[in-house]
C-alpha cells in the first residue's frame, strides 16, 4: 500500500532506468525478498517429513567421505582437532558457497513462469535462492558449536563467524547472479557451474590443513577468497590458527568485486529476460 | 487531472532466426541438418534475423476510472502491449508513463506452487503481485470466502480440484486493488458461475473508479465491462472508439463481417444446386449492426438456385460469441411458425430471398453470431458459411421496468408467469 498521497510515476523506455531507481525499486520489495527465502526454505525443506535430516545429510556425507579418506586413509595432522570437527567445519561455510551458488544459477530457469507472468525485481530470484542457504547453516552451526564449544575448542572465537560469512555470501550471489542471467542465453553454462565448485573446493583448505601445502603454493591458495572465509570459521570453531589478515582483506575486496560484477552482468542482461527464456 | 496510462510510439520489435532456406529454425534437429545441408554443398550455412514488430507506434491515452477492452486476433500484439505495459518485457522504442501502482493479472495462480497450502500460496501469489503481507492479511478472510475453499485451507493445493484451484488463484488476483489494473484473458477459467462471479469483481472494480485495461477473446464480456475498446491489428492500433464499434470492428478483422456480407457471384460459397448470395440482421426496416432486443429482428439469407427443380432449404445457428450455438433453425415446413409456401417448394432456377423473424424481448443485450447453411433435400448441407454475420443486441428497457442488473443467460424470452395463493397464513 503506497503510504504517501502522491501517485507513483512509472516510465517504461527501451533504456535502463538509472541505477538509484532500480535500488529503490529493490528496496520497496524487500517485502517480496523475504517471502521468497521463506519459499525456498519450505518447498526445499518443510513439506518432507525428514525436512531437518535432509539439511544435515548432504553436508554430512561430504565430511564422512572426506574424514575417510584424509583423516583415516591420509592422516593429515590437524593441529589436535579431532578430523571429523576439522572437515565439518570447512565443508559447512563451504556448503554457504557453493549450494548458494547453484541455487542462485537455477533460479531464473526454475522460476521461469514468474519471469513471463509478473514484473518484480528480477533481481530478488538469484539473491534470494542464495539467502536461502542460510537456513541450513543455521542448522548445522546450532548442532556444531555447541559440540566445539563442549570439547573447549570454541569460545570467543565465535564472534569471527559474521567476518567468514559475509565474503562467502557476496561470492555465492555474485556468482549465482552471473550464472543465472548467462544460462538464460546459453543453457550450456548450466553444466558449468557444478564443475566449477568441484574444482574450486580443492583450491581451497575444506578438507586438507594449510601445512600439508608446500610453500610456494600457500600464497596463491590464501589468495583465493574462499579460503580466508574457510579458515576463520575453523578459527571460530575449534581454535585453528588464523588466516594472515592480508588474506581476508583479499576476500572482502575479492567478493565484493565479484558480487558487484554478477550484479553488473545481471542487469545488462536482464531486460531480454522474457524474450529470450 | 494527468492521464492514467499513456503511450507514445510505442513498438517492440522482435528479432526472429530465420535460416537461409526461409524456414524458421526453431527445433535444434532443423538446425543441425540445416548446417549439414549447407556444409555438404560446400559453404557455410547462413543465418539470418528477420524482424518482427510486435507492436508498432502504438499511442494511446487512458484517463483515470477508465477501462478499455483490448482486442485483436491472435498474434496482433495484445499480449505484448499487456507484457510492456506490465514491465515484463522492455519495447524497443517510444515510452509508457504509467501513473498509479500497477497490478497485472496475466495468468491465474502466478506464483502458486503445487507444494505449498491454500494459506501459504495466498500469501506467497499476493506478494509476488504487489501486495503487502500487511494488506494480504486484512483480505485473507475475504479471498477464502470467494474462493469457496473454507476447509481446505491449509490442504497442499496439488490436491485440490482444478475449479478450486482456479477459484482461490482468481481470488487472490481479484483482491489486489492497485490503481491501474492489466488484465488477460483470466476470466477464461473455471464453470460458468464461476466465470459469472469473477466479471462481476471485475465489473465492481472498474467501477471503483481504477483504470483497468482488459484483454480477451470473449466479446460479450469485454462488452460488459469496458466501456472504450481498442483494436489491435498487426502490432498497430486498428480501432479505438466505443466497445459495441470496436466489437464490430473485431469481428469483421476476424472474419466476421458486421451486419451484412454479400458475395460477388464469383466468390460465392457455393453448392452444386445453391449458391449463397448474401445475408444480413435487418431491424426496424433496415441493416443494422446494433439491433432493438424489444423489437423483431430479422435475418435475411439471398440464394440463388442453379437448377430447376431443387428442393432448397435454408436454415441458421445463432450464436454468442462467447459460449456456442444458442439454436439452429430451418425452414422446413413442420419446423416453422406459420407457412412458407415458395421457400418450401422446389425452386424454379433463379434469385430467392428466405427471412426469419425472432421474436421481440427474445434476445439478451449481448453479441450475437449467426451461420448460415444452405441445404437440399432436407439434410444434404451444401453451403456452410460459420459465424458469417455478428450483430449486437442492445436493451432499450422493455423489460427493464423493474430490474436493472445484468440478465443471466443466452437469450431472455418474455415468458408468461402466473401465480396462485394457495393458503393465507391465520
Amino acid at each position: 500500500m503506497s503510504s504517501s498521497g502522491a501517485i507513483r510515476e512509472v516510465r517504461i523506455g527501451a533504456a535502463d532506468p538509472p541505477v538509484l531507481q532500480s535500488l529503490v525499486d529493490l528496496w520497496a520489495a524487500r517485502g517480496l525478498f523475504s517471502v521468497l527465502v521463506w519459499r525456498q526454505i519450505n518447498i526445499r525443506y518443510a513439506q518432507t517429513f525428514f525436512g531437518m535430516v535432509w539439511m544435515l545429510l548432504q553436508p554430512g556425507m561430504t565430511g564422512l567421505l572426506y574424514w575417510l579418506v584424509f583423516g583415516v586413509f591420509v592422516k593429515v595432522p590437524t593441529q589436535g582437532v579431532p578430523y571429523p570437527l576439522f572437515v565439518l567445519s570447512g565443508i559447512v561455510i563451504w556448503t554457504v558457497f557453493s549450494q548458494g551458488m547453484e541455487r542462485g544459477s537455477a533460479s531464473l530457469i526454475q522460476d521461469e513462469r514468474l519471469i513471463t507472468k509478473v514484473y518484480f525485481p528480477r533481481l530478488l530470484l538469484p539473491l534470494s535462492a542464495t539467502v536461502s542457504v542460510l537456513a541450513d547453516f543455521v542448522v548445522s552451526l546450532v548442532i556444531l558449536a555447541p559440540i566445539c564449544m563442549a570439547l573447549g575448542l570454541a569460545g570467543v572465537g565465535l564472534l569471527w563467524i559474521p567476518v567468514a560469512l559475509v565474503p562467502t555470501l557476496l561470492m555465492a550471489g555474485g556468482m549465482g547472479m552471473l550464472f543465472s542471467s548467462l544460462n538464460i542465453r546459453f543453457r550450456d553454462l548450466r553444466q558449468i557451474a557444478p564443475f566449477l565448485v568441484q574444482a574450486w573446493i580443492w583450491a581451497t583448505p575444506v578438507a586438507y590443513p594449510l601445512e600439508v601445502v608446500p610453500a610456494p603454493w600457500v600464497g596463491p591458495l590464501l589468495a583465493n577468497p574462499m579460503s580466508a572465509p574457510v579458515l576463520l570459521f575453523r578459527h571460530a570453531l575449534t581454535g585453528s590458527a588464523l588466516p594472515p589478515l592480508w588474506s581476508v582483506w583479499t576476500s572482502l575486496i575479492g567478493s565484493v568485486v565479484i558480487f558487484l560484477f554478477g550484479a553488473w552482468v545481471f542487469r545488462r542482461v536482464e531486460k531480454d529476460f522474457a524474450d529470450y527464456i | 487531472m494527468l492521464p492514467a496510462i499513456e503511450l507514445q510510439n510505442l513498438s517492440k520489435r522482435y528479432r526472429i532466426r530465420q535460416s537461409a532456406q526461409g524456414k524458421f529454425g526453431s527445433d535444434l534437429g532443423d538446425e543441425i541438418g540445416h548446417w549439414l545441408r549447407s556444409l555438404a554443398k560446400g559453404r557455410l550455412p547462413k543465418d539470418q534475423y528477420k524482424d518482427f514488430w510486435g507492436l508498432r507506434d502504438i499511442s494511446l491515452t487512458i484517463q483515470p476510472g477508465e477501462s478499455v477492452g483490448l482486442v485483436g486476433r491472435n498474434g496482433a500484439g495484445k499480449s505484448t502491449l499487456l507484457k510492456t505495459l506490465s514491465r515484463i518485457v522492455r519495447p524497443t522504442s517510444g515510452e509508457a508513463i504509467l501513473r498509479g501502482r500497477i497490478g497485472s493479472l496475466l495468468e491465474v495462480g502466478t506464483g502458486f506452487h503445487q507444494d505449498l497450502s491454500g494459506r501459504e500460496n495466498i500469501f506467497l501469489s499476493g506478494a509476488i503481485l504487489g501486495m503487502s503481507r500487511a494488506e494480504v492479511r486484512a483480505k485473507f478472510d475475504e479471498i477464502v470466502e470467494f474462493a469457496n475453499v473454507g476447509a481446505f485451507v491449509d490442504t497442499p493445493v496439488k490436491r485440490y480440484s482444478s475449479g478450486m484451484y482456479m477459484r482461490l488463484a482468481f481470488a487472490v488476483a481479484a483482491h489486489l486493488e492497485t490503481e491501474i489494473l492489466l488484465v488477460d484473458e483470466v476470466l477464461a477459467v473455471g464453470d460458468a458461475q464461476f466465470q459469472r462471479k469473477c466479471l462481476g469483481k471485475m465489473d465492481a472494480v472498474s467501477k471503483n473508479g481504477r483504470t483497468v485495461v482488459f484483454v480477451s477473446h470473449n466479446m460479450s464480456s469485454v462488452a460488459s465491462l469496458c466501456k472504450r475498446g481498442v483494436v489491435l491489428d498487426r502490432g498497430g492500433v486498428d480501432f479505438d472508439g466505443s466497445v459495441e464499434l470496436a466489437t464490430q470492428r473485431y469481428l469483421q478483422l476476424a472474419g466476421a463481417a458486421a451486419d451484412e456480407r454479400v458475395w460477388s457471384p464469383e466468390e460465392a460459397p457455393a453448392g452444386e444446386n445453391v449458391r449463397l448470395l448474401a445475408i444480413r440482421v435487418i431491424s426496424d426496416g433496415e441493416t443494422a449492426s446494433a439491433v432493438d432486443i424489444g423489437r423483431a429482428i430479422h435475418v435475411e439469407i439471398e440464394y440463388e438456385v442453379l437448377r430447376d427443380g431443387v428442393n432448397a432449404g435454408v436454415s441458421i445457428h445463432l450464436l454468442d460469441a462467447g459460449a456456442g450455438v444458442i439454436l439452429a433453425s430451418g425452414n422446413s415446413p413442420s419446423a416453422i411458425l406459420g407457412e412458407d409456401p415458395i421457400g418450401t417448394a422446389p425452386h424454379a432456377k433463379g434469385v430467392y430471398v428466405s427471412r426469419c423473424t425472432l421474436p421481440p424481448d427474445f434476445l439478451n443485450d449481448k453479441q450475437y453470431l449467426v451461420s448460415a447453411f444452405l441445404v437440399t433435400d432436407v439434410s444434404r448441407i451444401e453451403v456452410n458459411v460459420p459465424e458469417a454475420i455478428s450483430f449486437l443486441g442492445h436493451d432499450s428497457g422493455s423489460m427493464r421496468g423493474e430490474f436493472t442488473g445484468d440478465w443471466w443467460g443466452q437469450v431472455r424470452p418474455r415468458l408468461a408467469w402466473k401465480t396462485r395463493l394457495v393458503q393465507l397464513a391465520d
